[in-house]
């Protein structure tokens, strides 16, 4: 009996492409390019900073 | 080693921005490149490919041809420390129009917005663009955002949502600078250090960590 083949690893390269998000109403289109490290730094930064705000209880 | 494709930009969400890259300059094309994201476009310029003042013509005629909006910059034409205005700017306008005036198909549908820093500055020096979408930002980043959001909301597809006020994309820059330099601050970095590159990844991953998905 032939062993059913092993599903292809995800490439640790091969990365998701970048959706478009909505933003005020306004479609904002992907990011094109490559992020330097600074870059992707920056980008996690600005995350922790959004999500901090979210978790922050609103004022009654 | 072959390096993955470039996504392709539709050219009608695509605005070149010509402008000059002096360090004096830069935080009206910073202001002006955030305008033209928050408003769901993509921002080019000559500095796409390198951070280098040095471009050449047939790279900015091809991206000229690749975007149908474009924002000409004439504020910095005035006489330099040669005794000569610098002409980059006006012949790139001049290309941006012949695209328009002579070209074909979607290149007869450009779009061009004149900026300069007074009013009827331009007519001393270039006054067959009369005519066009000339408006002032009086040196200052934060009307530069107002001109481009007005003119890029003037200019809106039939049936697509109004795009935000003047104020609050001004107010969301503040924002978004205040909170860059706070995380640049302990790598010893300044807002102003940024790459062009670095500052648009900088600017759409600022929006998106506030926005929802599509």
């Amino acid at each position: 009996m032939v062993a059913s083949p092993k599903k292809k690893a995800r490439s640790s390269r091969s990365k998701p492409a970048e959706r478009a998000v909505i933003y005020r109403g306004i479609r904002i289109e992907p990011a094109v390019g490559k992020r330097s490290p600074l870059a992707r730094a920056i980008r996690d930064g600005f995350r922790e900073i959004a999500e901090q705000a979210r978790d922050e209880p609103t004022p009654a | 080693v072959t390096s993955r494709p470039r996504r392709k930009v539709s050219p009608s969400k695509s605005v070149f921005i010509n402008c000059p890259f002096d360090d004096g300059y830069k935080p009206i094309l910073r202001a002006i490149v955030f305008a033209v994201i928050s408003s769901g476009y993509y921002a080019r310029c000559a500095l796409d490919a390198t951070d280098s003042a040095e471009v050449r013509v047939a790279k900015i005629a091809a991206m000229i041809g690749e975007c149908d909006w474009g924002i000409h910059d004439l504020s910095r034409v005035e006489i330099g420390i040669s005794g000569l205005p610098r002409f980059n700017m006006a012949m790139e306008l001049g290309l941006h129009m012949g695209a328009r005036l002579l070209g074909e198909g979607r290149h007869r549908r450009k779009r061009a917005l004149i900026l300069d820093a007074e009013k009827h500055r331009y007519q001393a020096a270039l006054s067959d663009i009369g005519g066009q979408d000339i408006e002032t930002h009086g040196n200052d980043p934060e009307q530069a955002i107002r001109c481009v959001r007005n003119w890029l909301s003037e200019h809106r597809a039939r049936g697509t949502l109004p795009l935000p006020g003047a104020a609050a994309m001004q107010a969301d820059y503040r924002q978004f600078q205040t909170e860059a330099d706070a995380l640049l601050a302990p790598r010893r970095l300044d807002f102003s250090d940024l790459t062009h590159s670095d500052f648009i990844f900088a600017v759409r991953d600022w929006i998106a960590a506030r926005a929802e998905p599509v």
